[in-house]
């Protein structure tokens, strides 16, 4: 048994992915059916009966081509039109090698003339003879033409890898193989022509060669390709090892897809390939939405490490598909869920994704984009809840006349789950769930488009995201507890989220709904710029809102109160106030009928106790405390949101006499800032126990209520 | 007394033999061509004229080769028609022939062959456990071709294998009015090539039957016309000379032009005329009065003028009814007397009916040859009249043909002033070169996985069994308050109306147009919601969701008071009628098998797992001995048997079946076990991995034990884990599954890497084990589980075929041991 590294064939470019798959299943076919292939330390090393000499003459003299045609191409050779002369020679040859290509051109032939076409085919006559193509050509044309398009009811499918049936623009793959071929066999003899032997090791071993050829390669060597700027060193023109194109045509025939393999309708009924989803422009340095439009898919190109016979590479490709949350991926970010979640076949180990895309005219050059290993990502598997609600968004910001941010969010998004998917870690966590209350705030802002567009607000988030987010920072725990702030005034539910968003919150089924609610609007007092005033002004509305409610005394309530310590950081403002409002909008979308009092991990250690202004003020909106509930003075509030916290603390104090819980300090003289960060901290919810420790600080100790002394 | 392939042969090589034994079957003595047929070998080509005894004579024929123990005659009869009147005809000559042959079957000790039947609506299922017993099975080309492509409807997924191996091993398909099977014809005849080319267990053959088949739909790329052509059997001198061939062959029909003629703007007048016409020769005339339309607005509206003009009884035949409506309809097509009968080209084909009087709208030549033949069919009539109806030359008039069709109807039937069959041999028609899809063999090997894909969809093998850009909607009427809810059923069969794509777009357009155009009232909102199209959608939250738009295939359900439908006219499309949709009884919820449950753990009865093993290994090896199954396969078969249940010593296993009576002294087991079969139906406990596959767990450990010499061993890890149909040729992990708490650990189906299966007892005394599951298969690569089952699908001597037909064996091997132990206390 030898084993070879076979350097010429490596996952990038995509010709040279493909070289590696020719030379596992031509060698599988025709030379030693045991033999195995496998992809290590990013080569592909090939495991067969045949030695180095072996395996050179094989693909010298011994190699049968694929006969690979297509009579329904123009410019295959088949028209009047067309160069011929590929497949007039082949047609002429004796070569036993060819004996294949011979009858199925000569099929082909015959079904043309019994159809009477005798130009490029109509549109109208394609379907025809497209069926009868894959009725009637040879068995072993078949993987080709199955590779290369798909006969649905509603007419002929492509899949991105062969261009359009075979031809990328007005390159025809089949004509230029059967040249390239001839350009390493002489059809009259069938033996090697004198390069030949030199071309082969260029192209598997990756051996040094001078004798390249004129011709050009497609969508799949980018490098190789001509064009503007396009190649090192040839100008406008390509040349290439002949062989690299010959291989690489052979490669591709090994994703034939059967005919009548899944091709399921998506919801937007397209098919689905194998290993190929829409293009998602996320991920990769160079990635734009602009990317999206033009190109026409993304192939994620499988790798494995233990060593596999073509039959099952066969099988692999031609039905591998990814799953995500219980669906095909469609796109690339899909894909990338899927890879973290274990929803590829097992034993791939790592994927390269290409992307297919426009860039040079008519020539779609498969790019390749970035490389994935296969790895579970618990982490990953969160976003499966929300699997419908981020397809729909998707869908609608790529929608033509979707608001700027919308495609800006969904890019942000994106890029976070792939980052997610590939790494994991609270950080990673924490950046799908900014992204997605970007998404959030992005529909809140543009809500006509939302609304229009179907898309309801981020479906309530199961408090993992809270587990897997945690990183025990000061900033998501303040956010949480501040996402989690509700009351109900009158008959309605106050959720802290409806002075960021126009929803209205429901209970269904044991979760809390939220949904987009024009007649709220006038809560949104939220203002994105500057945190502490969109918190007093949050506060400010939910007193106006309490008082016409006839609320006693301040009624919030919260699943998971704030702890001292981080008021204190926040009040003495070291926060991060930006982080802080970018959680926000995310914890405001956790369903609050699931989260947990300890949903994040609080820090162990000494409870810093914040400001005594804070502490005084809280007194007056910490809701009934025992028997003892101080009614509502939202000029306290005001009095500090304006920076004047001795005017806010002097009626503070006697807000709090009058109820009979008088403080040990009347006026606390600070202004300015704190004063303002006192008054939003206002906001926190406190849990009891903490709210004693308050006490304990600010009211003489007469004052302090019966359930806190005891 | 000799024996071949486990028949007694008994002579009857003597000519009069089977002549004698086709006229005591069937009180006739048989036409020259009956009796060619059961001499001489099977011919490919069965080329006669309907109702000249077609069905008897290839049921005959093989009823008396199995008889005789020809090799040549496969043990199960597959009789594939076109459209389901014909298979309840069948059904009942081919009864009534088995039961006139039962004697001598049972004078030769051997089983009776019985008559299964195949057709959407009811599907027996007896015959899958009795593959050593002469069937004869008669369904439409859509059941039966389903299960040949491995994808059969109206059936459980878990036993498409099981029907993909029984029909295909050991059969004498029959194919009966190709004319109207469209794609079916190069479907079997593709698998007949593929029988020969991937091979088979026992005979496998098929015959043709038509009169008109298309040479080149036969000859397809894997099944050429021989030199000579295909083996043929067709009429003779000496049959033309029988009286009753004679009077079916030169039945006479007299035909003429009608006077009224489809003209555009005209239409209301053309009903009055046909209407009229069709009345007169119902009173003056007599007999069956047929008026075939082209199109079915037409022939409602024609129904309904007749009803005007009080015809009586008269009955409107076409597509677009619920099966229920149809057949009430249909009975009075197939009655006796006088009446008047208003089709479409749904009365084309099959139904065995003979008018006198035939009124047709012009259409395409080969529907008019077949409406023709839906008068004087039997040669019975003295005067029977066919009135043609001119079609102006129009597009719009001409739909659903092409106007082309039509004028070159027309330019033939010109000179002609009769239609009966020895006329119309001589019209020259040439039919147009259909293109088809055509099966080919990768897509067969590609069908051999019967597993759906990741995300459980399955091959739509629809394009290869009937023609036709089949666009339909499928719709369904419910009464109902309010919105739909969880617990409604998905429709039965009986309730389905197929409606044209274009004709549902219509109809959703209007319904959302009327809807938008009601008010906020009380009664108006009542309205909104019952002009509301549902679709059953099982993988939303909420299974019921609002159709916005409409595909092809889509089944959708109405609010019998939207309407749309009249149980005498079929679909009308009609808004919000003064009568609501009466809906058909829903059928009660389908129990449908997942891929969790075990209905055949739970028998009533603790069998311990030695035990079992060891009832269905010798249930095996008495399938295989019966069936002569070569040694080797045979071997292999039983082995699996022995080993089938291994996995089921696996704790999880033992756990779903014993935790649930571990505080029921009742229901207790009453011994230690392993046990394979439980007193109890209850559900697995809670904390039990879901999606458990003891079956996997088995193959797993007879691939860790297997010695590596074992020659069969990985035929025998695959059949034993393909015994219930939901392990075959990949190991896949399902959504759902509990997953082991170490990230990089394999699992699949509730089975983890490493996982300790105990010793097992096999019931032969060999104790097995303590096992180490080993998972590593199911990583591509080298000794992949998918690896080995791709090999042996494409070893020569397995295939695809054989293979699925040994999987059956151990199944129903399984199965019956199951009964024979559920029945031993009783």
């Amino acid at each position: 048994m030898h084993e070879h590294v076979l350097a010429g064939c490596r996952p990038v470019p995509l010709a040279s992915y493909l070289k590696a798959l020719a030379v596992l299943r031509l060698v599988c076919e025709q030379a030693d059916s045991e033999a195995r292939g496998c992809w290590k330390d990013d080569t592909f090393v090939l495991r067969t009966v045949l030695d180095r000499d072996a395996l050179l003459r094989f693909f010298l003299h011994d190699y049968a081509p694929t006969p690979i045609i297509a009579p329904w191409n123009g410019g295959s050779g088949f028209y009047p039109k067309d160069n011929k002369d590929a497949i007039r020679e082949i047609t002429a040859s004796p070569a036993p090698r060819f004996a294949g290509y011979r009858a199925a051109i000569e099929s082909a032939t015959q079904i043309l003339t019994e159809l009477e076409i005798t130009e490029k085919v109509s549109t109208s006559d394609k379907p025809r003879l497209l069926e009868s193509c894959r009725a009637r050509l040879p068995d072993d044309v078949l993987p080709w033409l199955d590779a290369a398009l798909f006969i649905g009811t509603d007419g002929p499918k492509y899949p991105p890898l062969l261009g359009t049936g075979g031809n990328d623009g007005r390159l025809d793959f089949t004509n230029n193989f059967m040249q390239r071929l001839l350009d390493v066999v002489d059809p009259k003899s069938g033996e090697p022509k004198p390069s030949g032997q030199e071309l082969l090791a260029a192209a598997l071993f990756d051996e040094p060669t001078d004798g390249l050829t004129g011709g050009a390669i497609g969508q799949f060597l980018p490098s190789g390709a001509g064009g503007a700027n396009l190649s090192s060193g040839f100008e406008g023109s390509s040349r290439f090892d002949p062989w690299d194109f010959v291989l690489m045509i052979e490669g591709a025939v090994t994703f034939a897809v059967a005919a009548v393999r899944r091709m399921e309708h998506d919801a937007r009924g397209t098919f689905s390939y194998p290993f190929t989803v829409r293009p998602t422009g996320a991920g990769y340095a160079s990635g734009t939405d602009a990317d999206e439009g033009a190109s026409r898919g993304e192939i994620w190109m499988p790798l494995w490490g233990r060593p596999a016979g073509a039959a099952e590479v066969r099988t692999l490709l031609s039905e591998g598909r990814a799953r995500v949350g219980g669906r095909t991926a469609r796109h690339g970010v899909d894909f990338a869920r899927a890879v973290a979640t274990l929803g590829v076949d097992r034993g791939i180990t790592e994927l390269q994704r290409y992307g297919m895309l426009v860039r040079n005219g008519l020539s779609y050059l498969a790019t390749p984009l970035d490389r994935f290993r296969v790895r579970n990502e618990p982490s990953a598997r969160l976003l499966d809840p929300i699997d419908g609600w981020l397809d729909r968004f998707r869908r609608a910001a790529t929608r033509d006349r979707a608001p700027a941010a919308a495609r800006r969010a969904l890019g942000v998004l994106e890029e976070a789950i792939i980052d997610l998917c590939r790494r994991g870690g609270p950080d990673r966590v924490q950046d799908v769930l900014v992204a997605l209350g970007l998404c959030e705030r992005t529909m809140a802002r543009s809500l006509r488009w939302a609304v229009d567009s179907k898309l309801d607000p981020v479906p309530g988030l199961s408090p993992d995201w809270l587990a897997q987010a945690d990183d025990g920072s000061v900033e998501l725990r303040l956010a949480v507890a501040l996402g989690s702030v509700d009351a109900r005034a009158a008959s309605r539910r106050l959720p802290i989220r409806c002075h960021l968003e126009p929803v209205s919150t429901r209970a269904v089924r044991g979760a809390v709904r939220a949904e987009w609610d024009t007649s709220s609007t006038r809560d949104v007092v939220w203002n994105d710029g500057d945190l502490v005033r969109a918190m007093n002004a949050a506060f400010a509305r939910r007193l106006v809102l309490f008082e016409q409610s006839g609320a006693g005394s301040y009624p919030d309530s919260a699943r998971t109160p704030a702890a001292l310590s981080d008021v204190a950081a926040f009040v003495e403002g070291r926060t991060d106030d930006a982080r802080l409002s970018r959680l926000l909008w995310a914890t405001i979308l956790l369903d609050p009928a699931r989260l947990e009092p300890g949903a994040v991990r609080r820090l162990p250690g000494d409870r810093v106790l914040p400001p005594a202004l804070y502490a005084t003020l809280k007194l007056c909106f910490a809701g009934a405390r025992g028997d003892c509930a101080v009614p509502m003075v939202p000029r306290i509030h005001r009095l500090a949101a304006s920076g004047d916290g001795a005017g806010a603390s002097r009626v503070a104090a006697q807000r709090l006499r009058a109820s009979g819980r008088a403080p040990a300090v009347g006026v606390i003289a600070q202004r300015g800032d704190l004063a303002r960060r006192s008054a939003a901290a206002l906001l926190f919810p406190l849990d009891s126990r903490d709210l004693t420790a308050i006490e304990r600080t600010v009211l003489r100790p007469e004052n302090l209520s019966g359930e806190a002394t005891s | 007394m000799r024996v071949r392939r486990g028949i007694p042969v008994i002579d009857m090589d003597d000519e009069r033999d089977y002549a004698t034994f086709f006229e005591a079957v069937t009180g006739n003595a048989p036409y020259p061509y009956q009796v060619r047929l059961g001499e001489a070998p099977w011919p490919e080509v069965l080329d006669v004229p309907t109702g000249l005894g077609k069905t008897a004579a290839v049921v005959v024929a093989w009823l008396y080769k199995r008889l005789t123990g020809d090799p040549a005659t496969g043990r199960r009869l597959v009789y594939c028609l076109p459209m389901r009147t014909l298979v309840e005809q069948t059904r009942d000559v081919a009864q009534a022939l088995c039961s006139a042959a039962a004697p001598h079957y049972e004078a030769r000790a051997l089983d009776v062959p019985a008559v299964s039947v195949m057709l959407g609506g009811h599907v027996d299922e007896e015959w899958e456990a009795h593959p050593e017993r002469p069937a004869i099975l008669v369904g439409t080309q859509d059941m039966l071709l389903s299960r040949a492509l491995a994808r059969g409807y109206a059936m459980s997924r878990y036993k498409w294998p099981i029907h993909f191996g029984l029909m295909h091993n050991d059969c004498l398909w029959v194919f009966d009015e190709t004319q109207l099977m469209g794609v079916a014809v190069e479907t079997s005849a593709q698998l007949e090539a593929l029988r020969a080319r991937l091979g088979v267990l026992g005979p496998a053959h098929s015959v043709w039957m038509s009169a008109t088949l298309g040479r080149g739909q036969l000859a397809t790329v894997d099944h050429p016309e021989p030199d000579g052509g295909f083996a043929r059997v067709t009429l003779t001198g000496a049959d033309h000379d029988a009286s009753r061939v004679r009077e079916r062959t030169t039945a006479k029909k007299t035909l003429m032009r009608g006077d009224a003629r489809l003209e555009k703007k005209k239409e209301d007048s053309y009903i009055a005329e046909v209407a009229a016409l069709a009345e007169q020769a119902h009173r003056e005339r007599g007999g069956l009065t047929l008026v075939v339309v082209n199109r079915v607005q037409r022939a409602q509206a024609i129904h309904r003028a007749l009803g005007k003009l009080d015809a009586s009884p008269r009955a409107l035949v076409h597509s677009r009814f619920r099966p229920l409506d149809r057949r009430r309809h249909e009975d009075v097509l197939k009655g006796d007397g006088d009446r008047v009968v208003v089709a479409t080209q749904a009365v084309e084909a099959g139904v065995d009916v003979s008018a006198r009087t035939l009124i047709t709208e012009l259409a395409p030549w080969p529907s008019m040859v077949q409406r023709f033949g839906r008068c004087n069919r039997y040669g019975e009539q003295e005067d029977a009249r066919v009135v043609w109806l001119d079609v102006d030359d129009d597009a719009d008039l001409a739909r659903p043909y092409d106007g082309t069709d039509l004028s070159e109807a027309r330019g033939l039937l010109g000179g002609l002033a009769e239609c009966g069959p020895v006329t119309l041999a001589t019209v020259g028609y040439r039919p147009p070169r259909v293109v088809r899809p055509v099966l080919r063999r990768r897509d067969l090997l590609d069908l051999f996985d019967t597993s759906p894909d990741l995300l459980g969809n399955d091959i739509d093998v629809s394009r290869f069994v009937r023609d036709g850009d089949d666009t339909d909607v499928l719709v369904y009427f419910r009464v109902f308050d309010g919105d739909p809810d969880e617990g409604m059923t998905a429709p039965g069969r009986d309730e389905l109306v197929r409606v044209s794509i274009g004709a549902a777009r219509t109809f959703l357009d209007r319904l959302t147009k009327k809807r938008r155009s009601l008010g906020d009232g009380v009664a108006d909102r009542e309205r909104k919601r019952w002009l509301r199209v549902w679709r059953w959608d099982p993988l939303a939250k909420s299974p019921w969701t609002r159709a916005t738009t409409v595909h092809p295939g889509q089944v959708l359900m109405l609010h019998g008071a939207a309407g749309g439908y009249a149980a005498e006219l079929g679909w009308t499309g009609e808004l919000l009628p003064k009568e609501p949709v009466e809906p058909v009884a829903a059928p009660e919820a389908a129990t449908l098998e997942s891929m969790d449950l075990d209905p055949s753990t739970g028998i009533g009865r603790w069998v311990t797992l030695a035990t079992h093993l060891s009832d269905v290994a010798t249930e095996a090896r008495g399938l295989t001995e019966t069936l002569e199954v070569p040694a080797a396969l045979a071997g292999a078969v039983t082995t699996a048997a022995l080993w089938h249940d291994a996995g089921k010593a696996h704790e999880q296993f033992q756990r779903r079946i014993m935790e649930p009576v571990r505080d029921d002294p009742e229901h207790a087991p009453p011994g230690d076990g392993p046990w394979a079969k439980s007193g109890h139906r209850r559900r697995p406990p809670k904390g039990v991995r879901p999606y458990f596959r003891h079956e996997l767990a088995s193959a797993l450990a007879f691939l860790r034990v297997a010695p590596d010499e074992h020659e069969q061993r990985d035929l025998v890890a695959y059949l034993i884990a393909a015994h219930h149909g939901k392990v075959r040729l990949s190991i896949r992990s399902v959504p759902g599954e509990e997953r082991p708490p170490e990230p990089d650990r394999l699992f699949a189906r509730g089975v983890w890497h490493g996982d300790a299966l105990p010793e097992v007892d096999l019931g032969d005394g060999t104790p097995i084990g303590p096992v180490e599951l080993d998972l590593t298969p199911m990583l591509l690569g080298e000794g992949s589980w998918l690896e080995r089952t791709l090999a042996l699908r494409d070893d020569p001597e397995l295939g695809p075929f054989r293979l699925a037909f040994l999987e059956a064996l151990v199944r129903v091997a399984d199965w019956r041991a199951s009964e024979k132990e559920e029945q031993h206390d009783a």
